[in-house]
């Protein structure tokens, strides 16, 4: 089973604590990161891609066979990720199989059918809308085989019909993986995730499996937390 | 590679730029009435260096501040690459086809006058003037692009790095025409020492910057 670690992790921008000493643990699953614009789950997730080195703490993931994860098995779509434009989706793929090493050039067709882009396969990504765009990156992220998979507000601003496909392929596929997703549309993650995290000015609120949310909706129950939050911040 | 080949635009206008610029400083000289010498000017040195910068600084906005622009760089970060390795495969690819552009340039230059005056001498140099020319004239050149890929790289708005270079590129070029003038046997030993500097100072300046000044 594949895990992530989050241990004492705090980053300092110049003189600004933008993570608050956070430790957490995460399990196979959909794990929705929660949190309000400026929050710090962009910084978060930046931490554990290692795009940036945290100020203290660490993060600490393992792959299904218990062993650090390699950096192939890692897929990841960041944040208003675009595809690039003078590409087309096989070239795309291509591209990141060159990059992860993958020989096996026939998981590039197994994706772009799982995604419903074979059709447009030989397309210039230009002519795309942003949500056949988003769908590409996130085709992109699966296109390693990944046991962990960070999804940074994927469903961002895209039309209703590919959110909905997307939602779907991600409960298709979240099997022996783990999909680390944030966001601030509570709406959108309910049905998808199997725990989540709150995470407001940098502190992190805690982690919960879904059961917690029985009796309330995730916006009944983050709103209780934000309560709780502005009571001990003021 | 594939860079270029992907948005040949750029490429094409760049090679355009060479010959167009190269030409230009050719004319002139075809209806002076004095005559001066072809060889007298085209090839002072310091001329070269400025096309080579001219002709860097044209690709290295499109591979460090578009790039950084449409958060490529942070793409390239999260697939594990490291700044420097980001740099200097960047910097590769444009010191290849700045060097390509420069060989077809200065052919250009060598051949096209021969055709228009014939009586005038362009090749009565020695071996040790086109070895300056096809190799050690860049590295002066190529280090700063280097720089100034780096500073691309660093800095979010690029105005200030614009004008440091209007300002810095002339000041260069004057302070190794002095240095010609006055100690002409070590100039080869000077451009080594800025080359050096120049290019230790990227390095150091990409080791010591935090990760998150490139996003």
């Amino acid at each position: 089973m594949a895990k992530i670690i989050i241990k004492e992790l705090t980053k300092k921008f110049n003189d600004k604590l933008v993570l608050k000493n956070i430790n957490f643990e995460i399990e196979n699953g959909i794990f929705a990161y929660i949190g309000p614009n400026g929050a710090g789950k962009t910084t978060t997730l930046r931490v554990c891609l290692k795009i940036i080195e945290p100020t203290k703490g660490e993060v600490i993931m393992y792959g299904n066979d218990e062993k650090p994860i390699k950096r192939n098995k890692i897929g990841f779509v960041l944040q208003d990720e675009e595809p690039f434009d003078n590409f087309t989706p096989l070239e795309y793929l291509k591209f990141y199989c060159e990059i992860y090493g993958i020989e096996n050039k026939e998981k590039i067709e197994e994706i772009l059918k799982k995604f419903s882009l074979d059709k447009e396969k030989r397309t210039k990504i230009s002519k795309f809308s942003k949500g056949m765009k988003r769908k590409l990156c996130i085709a992109k992220a699966f296109i390693g085989d990944p046991e962990i998979l960070f999804l940074d507000e994927p469903l961002e601003g895209i039309e209703i019909e590919t959110r909905k496909e997307i939602k779907d392929i991600l409960l298709e596929m979240k099997k022996d993986k783990i999909i680390f997703l944030t966001t601030h549309n509570l709406y959108e993650v309910e049905p998808l995730c199997d725990s989540f995290g709150i995470i407001m000015d940098g502190f992190f609120m805690g982690k919960w499996d879904k059961e917690v949310l029985k009796d309330k909706s995730l916006e009944d129950f983050y709103f209780e937390i934000k309560k709780q939050h502005d009571k001990n911040t003021n | 590679m594939y860079f270029y080949l992907k948005y040949p635009f750029n490429t094409f206008t760049s090679f355009l730029f060479t010959l167009v610029v190269l030409s230009s400083m050719i004319f002139p000289f075809f209806y002076s009435n004095s005559k001066p010498r072809v060889s007298d000017f085209a090839f002072e040195e310091d001329f070269f260096i400025i096309i080579i910068l001219m002709l860097g600084v044209n690709f290295l906005i499109k591979q460090f501040h578009e790039e950084k622009k449409k958060r490529n760089i942070e793409l390239l970060m999260a697939l594990g690459f490291s700044p420097i390795k980001i740099w200097l495969c960047k910097m590769i690819t444009i010191w290849i086809i700045t060097y390509s552009f420069y060989l077809i340039g200065i052919l250009f230059l060598l051949i096209i006058p021969k055709f228009i005056f014939p009586s005038e001498i362009l090749c009565d140099k020695n071996l040790i003037f086109y070895f300056n020319l096809f190799l050690f004239l860049t590295f002066i050149p190529f280090s700063i692009l280097g720089l100034v890929g780096v500073l691309y790289l660093i800095f979010e708005d690029i105005r200030a790095i614009n004008i440091l270079i209007i300002l810095f590129f002339p000041f260069l070029i004057f302070l190794l025409f002095i240095f010609k003038k006055f100690f002409f046997f070590y100039s080869f030993l000077i451009r080594i020492i800025f080359t050096i500097f120049f290019l230790s100072l990227s390095f150091i300046i990409l080791k010591l910057v935090p990760k998150e000044r490139y996003l």
